[in-house]
């Protein structure tokens, strides 16, 4: 494999990534964005190219997540290999075609996570609308993220 | 000739069959097993005090650098349209302040005289002098938020002589402490953050308190000595208990009375501010005096 094709297979990474540290800062009304804006490219690539994003990967990006959030490291890189392991059995059951199925499938998800999130760490309502733009912001995410992976697909 | 044409349902995004595993499906088998190598990797050396501490410190410091180099275009950019709008608007900034200053001048003539009585006044009650602190100036890399924490990253750290737990102000009032320090960024933890307490007391009825933060938008007043005492737009200050803020500095007012409940409404727009003042408190050695005088007892 070329060094060029190397980069570009790590681009995914560095989707997650991007979500997380530019949508760190951004609020509408005073209620976050994140986390359930990160999780978008998560489930995206875990959906359609789990093998761009593997677990050690996640691994990662959960420590940076905590490590820039202040949480106690480890909790968001458990969550996120578990989110793995879900793919993996939800992957079979959806089309690539319908595309209602998969965001409903991403709105259970994200909705699942932040359960989780939330009764480790004791939020409550700004994480609920913080589900609510996820699952508004999907299509769109997901538009630029498709762009992104044909692109790196025609590279092979 | 069929009168509609049956679609051929669109299959699954199932690997087939295949009797040459590729480099996902090996992967895919292998997926146990390295979560359980990372599961004990991981907890592992989260147990081992001295390393995890070392590593969390260095992943702060990253992930900061990471925040502040992607924010930096963002805020070169705000600077420049708002030193534009200042450039614009510089002649009738210039008047505005002349008219302060002369207003300013003949307030510091009146006060002169004061501030004379007043330290006569002290030294003959034999009242100890106010602790002057010294402060630091930092610039608000990013504030992260994710429906938790609320929390500001500044661009200075051990650097600069900063501390944990040092009060962070701006000419409104208190902001909050430091929380974390890295060599070069450091963590302010916010006022209305759930972990954060702050001695205070209201003013005009002088009842002793903590300002609880909530996550809301409006921190709240717990432990309040007579909660009946309390009106509603009081001024609420730092008591100097605790050893943390000084005491005196501007914290909110008294918003709302609810069910017993008292909510604080603070003074700093915190979500407008660029920079922030750093008292060079030794909280610490507060901490430190106050044990070994109670060892002393």
């Amino acid at each position: 494999m070329r060094p060029l094709h190397r980069f570009l297979k790590t681009l995914p990474f560095f989707s997650v990534l991007f979500f997380i540290v530019g949508g760190s800062t951004l609020s509408l009304g005073g209620y976050p964005l994140l986390p359930a804006l990160f999780l978008i490219p998560v489930f995206y690539w875990l959906i359609f190219r789990p093998e761009w994003l593997p677990l050690w990967s996640l691994f990662g990006i959960g420590l940076f997540y905590d490590a820039l959030m202040g949480y106690e490291l480890g909790f968001s890189s458990l969550l996120l290999m578990a989110s793995v392991f879900a793919g993996q059995y939800v992957r079979p059951f959806l089309s690539s075609y319908q595309f209602l199925l998969i965001w409903g499938a991403f709105g259970l998800y994200s909705f699942g996570y932040l359960i989780l999130y939330g009764i480790v760490m004791s939020a409550g309502f700004p994480l609920l609308v913080s589900w609510i733009y996820g699952f508004i912001l999907y299509p769109l995410v997901t538009w630029g993220l498709s762009h992104l992976h044909l692109r790196l697909h025609s590279y092979g | 000739m069929p009168l509609f044409i049956r679609h051929k349902k669109p299959s699954p995004l199932k690997p087939t069959a295949n009797p040459y595993p590729s480099r996902f499906q090996r992967w895919r088998h292998s997926l146990g097993l390295t979560f359980v190598l990372l599961l004990i990797v991981g907890g592992g050396l989260r147990l081992y005090k001295p390393f995890y501490d070392g590593f969390q410190q260095e992943l702060f410091e990253g992930a900061a650098w990471v925040q502040g180099v992607f924010v930096q275009p963002f805020y070169e950019t705000r600077a420049l349209l708002k030193d534009t709008y200042i450039f614009m608007h510089l002649k009738e900034d210039h008047t505005r302040l002349k008219e302060e200053n002369e207003k300013l001048k003949w307030q510091l003539q009146a006060l002169n005289p004061l501030q004379h009585e007043n330290a006569v006044l002290r030294q003959s009650l034999h009242i100890a002098a106010f602790e002057k602190h010294g402060y630091l100036t930092a610039r608000i890399l990013a504030n992260p938020y994710d429906g938790i924490h609320h929390f500001f990253l500044i661009a200075a750290g051990q650097k600069e002589g900063l501390e944990k737990d040092q009060a962070v102000i701006v000419h409104e009032g208190v902001v909050g402490r430091l929380e974390k320090v890295g060599r070069h960024v450091a963590r302010v933890l916010l006022l209305n953050d759930a972990s954060s307490r702050i001695p205070v007391m209201t003013t005009t009825s002088e009842q002793k308190a903590i300002l609880a933060g909530d996550g809301g938008f409006l921190p709240a007043l717990v432990y309040v000595g007579d909660i009946r005492k309390v009106q509603k737009g009081e001024q609420v200050v730092t008591s100097g208990l605790g050893g943390i803020f000084p005491s005196g500095l501007p914290v909110g007012i008294v918003d709302e009375i609810t069910n017993g409940k008292i909510r604080v409404r603070p003074y700093v727009p915190i979500h407008n501010l660029e920079w922030v003042h750093v008292l060079r408190t030794n909280s610490e050695g507060f901490v430190q005096e106050l044990n070994n005088a109670l060892e002393g007892e």
